[in-house]
């Protein structure tokens, strides 16, 4: 080789090493214009309306004694209460939770109506919401599944890494995308609400597909090819809500039938605890589990709501709120014992609001009263818990004081995955929780 | 002398000329006229501008592929399990495949279908698209269906159950 020809040949070498982008350990191709603190976020929305006198203050002693160090005592049974028994062991052995990041005592959903649906939009929006909120349609600004997937990379992130799992239909199938212009299902989240289509109706209506041979598909394929080429179509991407490309699809597909075939024959489904212990909260932390165990997303939303039952049975409220404290403990050890998600993961936990100070009329069978939210002081008080690495989480730390909104998850979620420099200036109120981050 | 026998022919001349030109041979049927009559061109799903609701789209299927009308019972489970998953394509996919698979799915047998290709394709267009197959489709379908064996009635049906033409009506 000349000289000359060998000079040419390394500079274009040394041209194109730096010009090529670094494939990054989450598969990206470039890097959004901040830096990640870690490569995977749950929000966990311990929704349903909880009352920070019975969570993090434990005024019926600690209803929550996975995630959160005793404050006045243990776990007492009171009549109508679970029984040491009926509660599976700590998933986190002797540890709490809060052990393992910080816990916000008190944080608040300061505006808007204290609503579900008005409090899921505003923990997934970053934005207060109020009385003209359209429970029928898409929220109308951009969610955190849109921000990440628009910003997060230099491409559109695929939807596989995004993934809002809810615990129940009627609107929240709608928290995936939001009518946003220049956002909406283009970069929306994948849905699921698992204990709908993993039932008994969904193995009947979805559950025994006709399969097709490799061979087929390519026929298949010809043939879809040249009958949609002669069709004119106006079926759009907002019609049929957030798109997978195909190759996703199989994907899905596929993890569709896994669990079909886990709710039928697996040795360890839903193997979590004796008697009714179960309930749709703990369903869909399964769920979430094996959507994290396939696809090890990057952004998971996932909400627990059966504490709603306080409008009517307090005692059931307890009961629930145990189960969900459990859940979330199960769904920390599952990301901790899963690699590639452990040490690698940030887990925040937040309920959407809280309820009344005061009672409703109702006395469940136990003699408690019951409690609505309808927008007093104590149903907008509300915690935080931000668990993580050591080297980018405040271990067991704790802040008493007044510090931080439900406006503010956004862009907390952002920074952690670090885009939040990347989304357009006004969009976003809330800070980020910069005091628990190292 | 000259001139005047020149002027007592011009007469008769005239008169030859005239009845050459109005008494010539004339085309045997002159009531037929030609003109180009407007035929209006388009694609054919053009008359299906709209899309089907979900609803429209399971009842439809159902009875597309069973050949009677979906029940109330089924139909709200179907929406309930259709909205439960984000990517509405994934979901209708496994409806129509589930639907395919039903030992009562009034589809065509393999032997039927080779049995007369053409009829097949024509009755699959009329059931699925509610329309005849233009000349081309005919010709692609058979042609297909007539070298590669890999397409059978099953395959043909969900194509064009799940096909964008099936989602408009």
């Amino acid at each position: 080789m000349e000289r000359r020809d060998f000079l040419r040949k390394a500079g274009l070498t040394a041209a194109g090493a730096l010009a090529v982008p670094y494939i990054l350990p989450s598969g990206r191709l470039f890097a959004a214009t901040g830096n990640r603190k870690v490569n995977h976020v749950v929000f966990c929305m311990l929704a349903g309306g909880i009352r920070n006198i019975e969570s993090v203050h434990q005024n019926e002693s600690n209803l929550m004694s996975t995630m959160l160090k005793d404050v006045g005592g243990a776990y007492t049974e009171k009549p109508g209460f679970l029984t040491a028994s009926q509660i599976s062991a700590n998933p986190l052995g002797s540890q709490r939770l809060q052990e393992f990041g910080s816990l916000l005592k008190e944080v608040r959903f300061k505006e808007g109506p204290t609503g579900h649906y008005n409090g899921h939009i505003t923990a997934l929006t970053g934005r207060y919401t109020n009385t003209t909120l359209n429970l029928r349609a898409n929220p109308d600004y951009p969610t955190i599944f849109e921000y990440y997937r628009k910003h997060a990379g230099n491409s559109v992130m695929s939807a596989l890494n995004a993934w809002w799992i809810s615990d129940s239909l009627g609107s929240y199938p709608a928290l995936n995308y939001s009518s946003y212009p220049g956002y909406g299902s283009a970069y929306g989240a994948n849905f699921i609400q698992p204990s709908s289509l993993i039932s008994s109706e969904g193995y009947s209506a979805i559950g025994n597909p006709l399969n097709f041979t490799a061979d087929q598909k390519t026929a298949a394929d010809k043939i879809r090819g040249f009958c949609d080429g002669n069709f004119a179509s106006q079926f759009s991407a907002e019609s049929v809500g957030v798109v997978n490309s195909r190759a996703e699809r199989e994907q899905l597909d596929a993890f569709i039938n896994e669990l079909f075939t886990d709710g039928i024959s697996g040795p360890d489904f839903m193997n979590w605890g004796t008697g009714k212990w179960v309930n749709n909260d703990l369903t869909n932390v399964y769920y979430a589990e094996k959507v994290l165990e396939k696809f090890q997303p990057e952004l998971m939303v996932l909400n627990l709501q059966a504490v709603d039952i306080c409008h009517t049975e307090f005692t059931s409220y307890c009961k629930n709120l145990v189960k969900a404290d459990w859940g979330v403990s199960h769904l920390w050890n599952f990301i901790q014992n899963t690699p590639g998600l452990a040490d690698d993961t940030v887990l925040i936990v937040m309920p959407e609001h809280g309820r009344n100070l005061e009672p409703n009329t109702v006395l469940d069978a136990y003699g408690r009263p019951a409690f609505d939210h309808t927008n007093d002081d104590t149903s907008r008080e509300i915690f935080t818990m931000v668990v993580g690495p050591s080297s980018v989480v405040k271990q067991d730390y704790v802040v008493d004081t007044l510090y931080g909104e439900s406006i503010d998850i956004v862009p907390t979620i952002a920074n952690l995955l670090g885009f939040d420099v990347d989304i357009p200036a006004g969009l976003l109120p809330g800070q980020v929780l910069n005091d628990v981050f190292i | 002398m000259l001139v005047y026998s020149i002027k007592r022919l011009i007469f008769p001349v005239l008169c030859i000329l005239l009845s050459i030109v109005c008494f010539a041979c004339t085309k045997d049927d002159p009531k037929y006229v030609y003109k180009i009559q407007d035929i209006e061109i388009s694609e054919p799903g053009a008359k299906k501008p709209n899309v089907k609701t979900s609803t429209e789209y399971i009842s439809i299927a159902y009875s597309d592929a069973f050949g009677s009308t979906i029940s109330n019972d089924l139909l709200n489970d179907l929406k309930k399990i259709y909205i439960a998953f984000g990517d509405l394509g994934v979901t209708e996919d496994l409806i129509i495949r589930n639907f395919l698979n039903a030992s009562s799915a009034e589809v065509p047998t393999l032997v039927e279908m080779n049995q007369d290709i053409k009829q097949f394709v024509i009755d699959a267009y009329k059931k699925v698209y509610n329309r005849l197959p233009n000349e081309y489709e005919q010709w692609f379908l058979t042609n297909l269906i007539q070298n590669d064996s890999d397409v059978t009635p099953e395959v043909v049906y969900y194509v064009l159950m799940t096909s964008n033409e099936y989602r408009q009506y």
